[in-house]
């Protein structure tokens, strides 16, 4: 123990607590919702018992706090009760993954993708495309954010040749879906996302009116575009509800793609950060 | 006839207790409040003042109740869990905890002359200062290090944090201390 520790130990330790104190608070422990539990818990199956603690983890920023008017705006469901991935108990972690992501994850905030436990990254996919390998990986942000890594081999480099990650709230807005591209004149166009459990499958609108089906994953997405010319347009997401939702995308600038030979210059489009502003849902065949 | 014997519930260990309480008895999780209700709550009161510390302490009990079940029945003193569970619940009053280290900055600033309202919290200007530098990821991990007298692997565990990242935080939470205090000093 250190001399700092002793001091702390000294400002921070134990308070006298009478009597009446002690029977006030113990009236608002018995008085949340939280404390009261029925006899027969302990003999339930522990499966009941870990949905009971995810339920908790889960719930405590909104049950547990007065509720204010984020917590009101954002609702009661919690990214990670919409994507069954951040739920499952054995996260992959960092395993195959490259040193870089040490680096990217378990910072000293408490805010977005930094925050990212490395230990507790589920595999989205991997994908090979010969030429070129990514590896998505997915986990949940200090603050509840919905975070994807991804890592970009090519069939030179051992190391990647980038890592890019970034969160999103989307999901705590009730959103289905996030996107983000990245772009260069030797890869292409790379296009990746979170969906959440209600999405069967995702489709990429392109430049010149094509159409190419999204590899799907675990609560995720991948589509390798190799040609760089091709731009990406927006999504089609389909939902098991039958309902296909359209999000129209923007993307990289024009004269980031347009000289070919001449830069290799990256670009990329961030995941969106909130509620879809120009979603809008049709009928399945409806154009 | 079977006769069973049961410890007095003062007597009983805080794992004893944890479990009956899991199993919805009442008595027993009282008598665990009863011996740990002061310090959390001055762990509480240190970080986040009187106005708020009650309300945290609170929260922190209700959360160890619903979480009984999952105490490691292994250890001896609920004490070191019951904080862990506190820094979560702190985790989301910021806002007291900033207002709170204001009102001490200002009460360490005033002049003699000046009548200040008493607290609870026992002042240590130097050690208010050193904390005050610590970002709240670092402030939670030596705090609960040094309260908890937890190892590294135990505080890592209570924060939700990778054995790596926790043993990180301690030490460069304890450098800026250690910098702060001396310079003080000096």
């Amino acid at each position: 123990m250190t001399h700092a520790d002793e001091r702390i130990r000294r400002a921070y330790g134990p308070v006298p607590t009478d009597e009446h104190d002690r029977d006030r608070i113990w009236s608002e422990v018995t008085a949340n919702p939280l404390a009261s539990r029925p006899a027969s818990s302990r003999t339930r199956a522990p499966r009941m018992l870990a949905a009971i603690a995810v339920a908790v983890v889960s719930i405590v920023s909104v049950a547990i706090a007065q509720p204010g008017q984020v917590d009101n705006m954002i609702g009661d469901k919690h990214h990670a009760d919409r994507l069954h991935v951040l739920n499952e108990p054995n996260p992959i972690g960092t395993e195959g993954l490259s040193p870089m992501a040490g680096h990217m994850f378990g910072r000293d905030t408490d805010i977005g993708f930094g925050s990212v436990d490395p230990d507790k990254l589920h595999k989205v996919l991997d994908y090979d495309s010969g030429r070129y390998s990514f590896k998505l990986r997915s986990g949940a942000s200090a603050d509840g954010q919905a975070c994807l890594y991804t890592e970009e081999y090519d069939d030179v480099r051992k190391s990647p040749r980038s890592a890019t990650g970034g969160c999103s709230l989307s999901f705590q807005y009730n959103g289905h879906v996030t996107v983000g591209t990245q772009h260069d004149m030797r890869m292409g166009t790379l296009v990746t996302g979170l969906v959440d459990d209600e999405v069967t499958r995702v489709r990429v609108k392109l430049s010149g009116g094509g159409v190419s089906t999204a590899l799907l994953g675990n609560n995720g997405f991948l589509l390798h575009i190799p040609d760089p010319k091709v731009r990406t347009r927006g999504l089609l997401v389909d939902l098991k509800s039958g309902r296909t939702i359209d999000v129209t995308m923007s993307g990289c600038l024009r004269s980031q793609l347009v000289p070919p030979r001449r830069s290799n210059l990256g670009c990329g489009f961030g995941m969106n950060k909130g509620p879809h502003g120009n979603v809008r849902d049709f009928l399945p065949g409806q154009p | 006839m079977t006769l069973t014997h049961q410890p007095a519930a003062g007597l009983a260990s805080d794992a004893d207790l944890l479990c009956r309480a899991a199993d919805g008895d009442e008595r027993s999780f009282r008598t665990m409040y009863d011996r740990h209700v002061g310090a959390v709550r001055g762990y509480a009161l240190g970080r986040v003042g009187p106005d708020a510390a009650d309300d945290i302490v609170s929260e922190a009990f209700s959360t160890a109740w619903a979480l009984a079940a999952r105490f490691d029945p292994a250890a001896d003193s609920a004490r070191p869990w019951l904080y862990g569970i506190a820094t979560k619940v702190m985790s989301r009053h910021r806002e007291s905890e900033h207002r709170w280290m204001q009102q001490l900055h200002r009460q360490i600033d005033a002049p003699r002359t000046e009548v200040v309202e008493p607290t609870a919290f026992e002042l240590d200007p130097a050690l208010v200062r050193s904390i005050a530098r610590l970002s709240p990821a670092l402030r939670d991990t030596l705090l609960l290090t040094a309260l908890g007298e937890l190892s590294v692997a135990e505080t890592a565990r209570a924060l939700g944090i990778t054995a790596t990242t926790a043993r990180v935080r301690l030490l460069r939470a304890r450098r800026i201390v250690r910098q702060s205090l001396e310079g003080a000093t000096s």
